[in-house]
């Protein structure tokens, strides 16, 4: 069933478009209340409480939900198993996206998003923060330039394609490269603070348990999207 | 803490002024020295532990107390060492996981390769594979074929 003839494409305002439209008034008078008042006046953070539940969520989750990214894309280039080539460019593109939205989120969560290219420049090669902040911008780059040459398909460009089909091996080792420091860096972040975490939660292999769940959560995730993108598109599932 | 006084060599401005000397300013070992001997002059008065000695590998400030220190506000579960070194443990890794992990990732990209390049030159029907494989036969590329 193509999306011309479904019954509800022609539906303009339905329950989901009241709802989104309702979520967007909300976040753009949340917006405007936290980059002219700060932090404190929406979340109650304070010094003594710096960082809200939901960077658990936000951060913590989404970038594992987009761990199957990396994921698909080393099963397929590099160990070769072609049989999951159909859900490449959807998982790159769910990817990317993610760490799009997580950089976007991070531009509300952090307190002075105006030095958010600090870490560009004042090096602190003992700060986890560091790493998680150099794999963000690196791998969302990474994921750019995997999922560039459907945009370069769509605009008939023949060198780009070309070229990034010639550094795609070495792209996918990066990109699988920096995905395991990120993964396993969200974990690391809380090795500093054993007497904030529950002795059931605080191990010392935080970093390689957050990097396992990362990719089955990301796995689960290409599972779900698959799913949900076959339902809405009815091309079935691949 | 006072860093213009402490450039010039005094002491900070709170210790300075205090009347009692309960706000004391020194080398750390000359404040322990003097910690332990207020303790064992007065061991009725004080808890005996000087916080800050070893609690997160130790601190700069030192405190005496005569209620429970976690009464006073204050982390009593603390670990003993400095807290940096938790995760350097594992950033340290970190150019080790770079190498190894692109050596690793790389090499299994190679077999994997070499494998499908073999089958396309040996052909899977065939029972004597052939020795001389001619090195100038392009790699299989997958993505070309392999399109929906």
């Amino acid at each position: 069933m193509s999306p011309e003839t479904r019954p509800d494409a022609r539906r303009r305002f339905g329950f989901w478009t009241v709802a989104f439209v309702l979520l967007m008034v909300a976040f753009a008078a949340v917006s405007v209340v936290r980059y002219t008042r700060g932090l404190g006046a929406t979340t109650h953070l304070s010094d003594r409480f710096p960082w809200g539940v939901w960077i658990g969520f936000d951060i913590l989750c989404g970038v594992g939900l987009a761990a199957g990214a990396f994921t698909i894309m080393a099963t397929v280039h590099l160990f070769n198993l072609h049989r999951f080539e159909p859900i490449v460019r959807p998982t790159v593109l769910t990817g990317f996206l993610g760490y799009v939205f997580v950089s976007f989120a991070l531009l509300y969560d952090l307190g002075q998003p105006w030095r958010i290219w600090h870490a560009l420049v004042f090096w602190n090669p003992h700060s986890v923060m560091f790493e998680v902040a150099w794999c963000v911008m690196l791998y969302t780059t990474v994921l750019g330039l995997e999922f560039a040459p459907v945009v370069f398909e769509r605009l008939r460009l023949a060198w780009p394609q070309r070229f990034l089909h010639a550094v795609r091996t070495p792209l996918v080792i990066v990109g699988v490269l920096l995905s395991t420091l990120h993964q396993s860096s969200l974990g690391s972040l809380y090795l500093i603070v054993p007497e904030k975490l529950h002795p059931l939660w605080y191990s010392p292999f935080l970093p390689v348990l957050f990097y396992f769940s990362a990719i089955g959560a990301g796995i689960g995730m290409v599972i779900v999207e698959s799913h949900l993108s076959s339902r809405a598109f009815g091309r079935g599932l691949r | 803490m006072c860093a213009p006084r402490l450039a010039q060599g005094l002491p900070t401005a709170c210790a300075s002024v205090c009347p009692t000397g309960a706000t004391t300013f020194g080398e750390r070992d000359a404040l322990i020295r003097e910690a332990r001997r207020r303790i064992a002059e007065d061991p009725k008065r004080y808890v005996d532990h000087v916080y800050g000695l070893d609690e997160a590998g130790g601190t700069s400030v030192l405190m005496l107390s005569g209620v429970s220190f976690g009464a006073l506000g204050l982390r009593e579960n603390l670990p003993h060492e400095p807290l940096p070194l938790l995760t350097w443990k594992a950033l340290s890794k970190v150019p080790d996981v770079l190498l190894f992990g692109a050596a690793l990732l790389y090499g299994i990209h190679w077999i994997t390769q070499r494998r499908a390049y073999v089958r396309l030159i040996e052909g899977p029907a065939e029972p004597e594979p052939t020795p001389e494989a001619p090195e100038s036969l392009p790699r299989p590329d997958p993505d070309t074929e392999e399109q929906p």
